[in-house]
């Protein structure tokens, strides 16, 4: 009896684990996401270039277990949360080095992503590396516009 | 008014650091048959990044190349372009290394290979930056090579670290 009952008890323990590992995750984005929304700008960048980055591991992971639609929400998100840390960047003057460095990494990661994707699924992943590197230009120019 | 000749300089450098990033966009600095072989490779950590080293260092060659070819037109721009082929895939090196990483995949072998080539590109890169100091192109280029040089000094530290830490795991788990 106590063997017939210990796979359930292990499939219990380890679908606990898995919800409150999941839970710890979201409840730790949304606390980024609400702690951001109230930052003061110059803390801004580093906090919206956390979501992104969080958000593109994210997406790597629902990409890898084909919930595309998943991914392709966590793909907006990096778009969104990298403009916030551009402006937050370029309105403050801190941590714009660092978003540049930032943006051209995910960017990088995305690359590899779309290849890794049927042809169909590829575009919204060019697109948001294109707008990575996008705001990846607007950061040099802001950079050299200041003459640093 | 007569523009200061600085403000004109840093004007030429953020057109041309403009038009390097703008042709970067919305491509891949990896051909067809490089994707194809990387993805023959996608679940060998040891193949695929003997691969992005191989890659990597094409790039370097192609650099050499324009830096050395007497016929070369427009030296600083192609250099840029080089340069830029090379940040984006040690990028994405990185970025493999750290996906296996996460893979808990043992990368000791792989990692003594791309450590031996951040070593050789190191060299490669710092040959390229001294020439460069007596070149008058050199400010079209020099932000974008000090961001690659980082970038690898960086890579080493990181790989160096991974690879002890790897190899401190082995040896608590032979025991």
């Amino acid at each position: 009896m106590i063997v017939m009952r210990l796979p359930i008890t292990i499939a219990a323990v380890l679908l606990a684990t898995s919800f409150l590992a999941f839970a710890y995750k979201t409840e730790t984005l949304q606390e980024l996401i609400a702690r951001e929304q109230s930052a003061r700008v110059e803390d801004r960048p580093t906090l919206c270039l956390e979501i992104a980055e969080r958000q593109l591991k994210s997406a790597d992971e629902l990409y890898t277990a084909g919930k595309i639609d998943d991914a392709q929400a966590a793909l907006k998100d990096i778009v969104t949360y990298s403009e916030k840390a551009h402006d937050a960047a370029i309105q403050s003057g801190k941590k714009v080095k660092n978003a540049e460095i930032s943006f051209r990494k995910m960017a990088a990661k995305l690359r590899d992503i779309k290849r890794s994707l049927n042809f169909d699924d590829q575009a919204p992943v060019q697109a948001a590396a294109d707008r990575l590197e996008s705001l990846r230009t607007d950061l040099l120019t802001h950079m050299f516009g200041k003459g640093k | 008014m007569i523009p200061a000749w600085g403000t004109l300089g840093r004007l030429a450098l953020a057109i041309s650091l403009l038009a390097t990033v703008w042709a970067q966009s919305r491509r891949d600095p990896l051909n067809p048959d490089e994707q194809d072989q990387l993805r023959d490779a996608a679940q060998d950590p040891a193949e695929r990044l003997k691969l992005y080293i191989l890659f990597a260092r094409t790039r370097l060659t192609a650099l050499e190349q324009v830096r050395t070819d007497p016929k070369s037109s427009d030296r600083a721009q192609q250099t840029r372009e080089r340069l830029q082929d090379f940040l984006d895939v040690y990028d994405e090196l990185n970025d493999n290394i750290d996906t296996f990483v996460q893979r808990k995949a043992d990368l000791r072998k792989p990692l003594r290979a791309v450590i031996e080539a951040d070593t050789e590109f190191q060299a490669k890169l710092r040959a390229l930056k001294n020439s460069a100091e007596a070149s008058k192109d050199q400010a079209k280029y020099d932000f974008l090579l000090s961001n690659v040089l980082d970038a690898v000094d960086g890579g080493v530290k990181d790989h160096r670290e991974l690879l002890s830490e790897q190899e401190e795991a082995a040896k608590h788990k032979k025991k």
